[in-house]
């Protein structure tokens, strides 16, 4: 699938900010799911782009020593995402969970195992474990299937109901909260039973906003025909709306090796509709938009993403 | 009489003695010179030494103590001296270690063969509090991690030099040992024209080289260095601006750099003016909001990407704590074997580590005999030492280690060297380390003859830092086997 991505985020400083440093993760990785063919960025006022790569994906950054009332940055991704059958590479049938307990995986997935600030190993989770084992089959992959059906069904999806940095805790007792939440649960869940997992960022194409219920807050598929091509300043005032415009899920370290991807919040494994930016430990890894300035802290932001599919 | 009167050294390894009682022959002229002065005449060269203490500032900071931030370092007017074949030794024994070390850095925030090859566990890299996973392929300026190195030597009581730990951050101390030369040049004139002690003034002259060799390409030409200091609150701060001032350099804060477009500035009453080193005597979480603690206002925003970029080198490299880490000392000795093929020169503390499940019981079960040491804590702060302390502190101490295996190692108690200190109005025996500072740079390593000895001035204590009631003293190398050896075989 041919996808273009739109992603703009805006800030307003009512007080004016200055000496701004900022850091963006926001292109989309190339790897064995997917091709990055072009990735565009533009910032107003103008700032000088910088960037470093780390293991998991490019970094931006950039700097605004003058005073500003706003800040703009619009990220625009072209991207190739391999027809795939999400399934085929899961095995099903055999019980495979012998393989996280090797001494080489342990080491070397180290960081993907150990609790974070946002993840902590909270015994609690455990009970979900139970129960996804309970309807899944004897195989790390019907695991996780369950495991993503069951955080499905039994959290809410409820925007505003948490925020950046609410507690993994509080979201186990009132089992509701946003992709971020339903990611970081999945995560606790899944390195409590050793199997190494990492926290991903991107986009998800839907051609029908009631597809994907994570995603139906920012996911503006429907109006992206319209502001494809107009410039910043109509956008901005007609169709943005607040919130987390990026989508979040997990991948897992499957006993084949590789990484596959599953979304808790929209009840799917990953295929071909999503588009990778970064992965990390938890969020704090993957921040699309992270930033400081000199001013008074009253900023508001905004941000837009539109997934569009283009015909080859 | 003599002030030596009475000296015991009651089976420790005493530096200045032999266990018969004679003076080592390559301190037998100091023992001379001291043993022939009066009481009064002794007491008079310790009111110089004080009075030049005091007239030039020279102090350090305890924290969390209410009697005043400031105290005067005090100051043990005995010197201790380390033989010439010694100094061979232990120099080649600390060039070793800390090539080594820089090797091991470079490999772990690159290929991280030594992590593939389980020569060092993953999980005790990964999981060090020091570990700059954000640094990972970013390559320091000139190659090189640590170019300055601070590490603590013992003696055991086989008169056998040991490492006790590394230093490889913001290594403190090295202003004393430039005082303490100082004052003793004063205090005891006469001792360095019969001894021929190795000077160690150049330690700035060389310190400044490399700062200036680590300078952007572009900018190699005429290089701005300035120390960063985290402020006048810091319990080095004395020294920050000390070193400034020797180095000829700015001693700046966070907040008088800023940085645009990657590049370092400097705020001065004639206007930005660009920075190319820094020598930062602040600690990586402190140095730049935007990357490590968005809570500190200490830091430069942008500092550490205007690094990555290679605009501004920063001397410590930001991750090398990693390497200090006291648990991932107990491997210095397979890291040296595996990066360089050689056995260490220099022997480590017998040490267990906690995060080992068969080390974790034999600790618990003999904590009262070891010295218990928390992974990332310096200063002697939050160290257990068994032998001295009650069945509370033990207990407590033991559900610490058993909460968080990871973070603790423990060694057995090492009677460590003792070597005469002034107390009251005669010499008693008293716990020295050494902290020799090393210097890597493009052209090599660089040790200054000596170090800091620092003594435990407290009767029984082995705890050597300032912090904690400890003194120093002058610490002299001398340049060649000394003449009365020859002397001293023959009677």
């Amino acid at each position: 699938m041919r996808l273009k991505i739109t992603h703009i985020t805006r800030y307003l400083y009512p007080g004016l900010a200055s000496d701004s440093h900022n850091e963006l993760r926001l292109m989309p990785v190339t790897d064995e799911s997917q091709v990055c063919l072009d990735f565009r960025l533009d910032v107003r006022p103008y700032a000088r782009m910088f960037a470093y790569d780390l293991p998991c994906g490019r970094v931006h950054h950039f700097n605004l020593r003058e005073p500003h009332a706003a800040l703009a940055i619009r990220a625009e991704s072209l991207v190739v995402t391999h027809e795939r059958d999400a399934f085929a590479s899961l095995q099903l049938v055999e019980d495979d969970f012998g393989f996280y307990k090797r001494d080489y995986v342990r080491r070397k997935n180290w960081e993907y195992l150990a609790p974070t600030a946002r993840v902590p190993l909270d015994p609690e989770t455990d009970r979900i474990a139970a129960v996804a084992t309970r309807q899944a089959g004897p195989s790390t992959a019907s695991f996780l299937v369950a495991l993503t059906r069951l955080l499905h069904r039994v959290m809410d999806y409820a925007p505003g109901t948490t925020h950046v940095n609410t507690p993994l805790r509080e979201v186990l007792e009132n089992q509701r909260g946003v992709c971020q939440d339903f990611s970081h649960l999945m995560l606790a869940v899944c390195r409590r039973r050793e199997i190494p997992c990492r926290y991903v960022s991107g986009y998800i194409y839907t051609r029908n906003a009631e597809d994907a219920e994570g995603t139906s807050g920012n996911m503006l598929d429907q109006n992206a025909s319209q502001w494809h091509d107009v410039n910043d300043e109509i956008v901005q005032t007609s169709t943005l709306i607040g919130g987390d415009a990026m989508h979040a899920w997990v991948e897992c370290l499957m006993p084949d090796g590789t990484w596959h991807g599953f979304d808790p919040t929209n009840n799917l494994v990953v295929d071909s509709h999503y588009v990778k930016v970064h992965s990390g430990r938890d969020y704090s890894d993957v921040t699309p938009v992270k930033g400081l300035f000199h001013g008074s802290a009253n900023q508001t932001m905004e941000t837009a993403v539109a997934v569009v599919k283009e015909s080859i | 009489m003599s002030l030596f009167q009475g000296y015991q050294t009651d089976g420790f390894y005493d530096e200045m003695f032999q266990p018969d009682g004679t003076p080592r022959p390559h301190y037998r002229k100091l023992f001379n010179r001291l043993n022939s002065l009066s009481l009064e005449e002794y007491r008079n060269r310790c009111r110089i030494a004080d009075s030049t203490l005091i007239n030039q500032g020279i102090t350090f900071a305890v924290y969390g103590d209410n009697r005043g931030a400031e105290k005067p370092w005090p100051f043990d007017l005995v010197p201790r001296i380390i033989a010439a074949n010694e100094w061979a030794f232990l120099e080649a024994g600390l060039a070793q270690r800390i090539t080594a070390l820089n090797l091991f850095l470079h490999d772990i925030y690159h290929e991280q063969k030594i992590l593939a090859d389980k020569v060092v566990p993953y999980d005790l890299v990964q999981g060090a509090v020091h570990y700059r996973r954000e640094l990972m392929d970013a390559d320091p300026p000139g190659g090189i991690y640590v170019q300055i190195c601070g590490t603590d030597l013992i003696r055991d009581d086989k008169g056998v030099y040991r490492v006790l730990e590394d230093n490889l951050r913001t290594p403190s101390g090295v202003s004393y040992v430039l005082e303490n030369r100082n004052i003793l040049t004063r205090v005891l004139p006469m001792m360095f024209a019969d001894l021929s002690v190795r000077p160690v003034d150049h330690y700035t002259t060389k310190l400044l080289e490399n700062l200036r060799s680590i300078a952007p390409p572009a900018r190699a030409a005429d290089p701005t260095v300035v120390l960063l200091t985290p402020g006048v609150f810091n319990s080095a701060y004395f020294e920050h601006a000390f070193l400034a001032q020797q180095l000829g350099i700015e001693l700046v804060e966070g907040r008088d750099l800023f940085v645009d477009d990657c590049i370092v500035y400097m705020k001065t009453t004639r206007g930005p003016k660009r920075v190319d080193v820094i020598y930062r005597r602040v600690d990586d979480d402190f140095l730049d909001p935007l990357q490590f603690r968005s809570d500190s206002m200490l830091g430069t925003p942008g500092l550490i990407n205007a690094y990555r970029t290679g605009n501004v080198a920063l001397c410590n490299a930001v991750g090398t704590g990693v390497a200090d880490d006291k648990v991932i000392y107990a491997y210095v000795p397979r890291i040296i074997k595996y990066y360089l093929d050689q056995e260490p020169i220099i022997a480590n503390v017998e040490t267990y580590v906690a995060a080992d499940e068969g080390h974790l019981k034999h600790i618990l079960s003999n904590l009262h005999k070891f010295v218990v040491k928390s992974a990332n804590e310096s200063g002697g702060y939050g160290m257990l030492i068994g032998p001295q302390a009650s069945e509370a502190e033990l207990e407590e101490y033991g559900r610490k280690v058993q909460a968080c295996p990871r973070s603790f190692i423990a060694q057995p108690l090492v009677r460590f060297s003792r070597s005469p200190s002034f107390i009251g109005d005669h010499f008693e025996g008293r716990h020295v380390d050494l902290r020799p500072y090393i210097l890597c740079g493009p052209t090599g390593t660089t040790i200054i003859p000596g170090g800091l000895t620092r003594v435990a001035l407290k009767k029984g204590s082995y705890v050597v830092n300032s912090s904690q009631g400890g003194g120093s003293k002058d610490t002299w190398v001398l340049a060649h086997e000394h003449s009365d050896s020859q002397e001293a075989r023959g009677c």
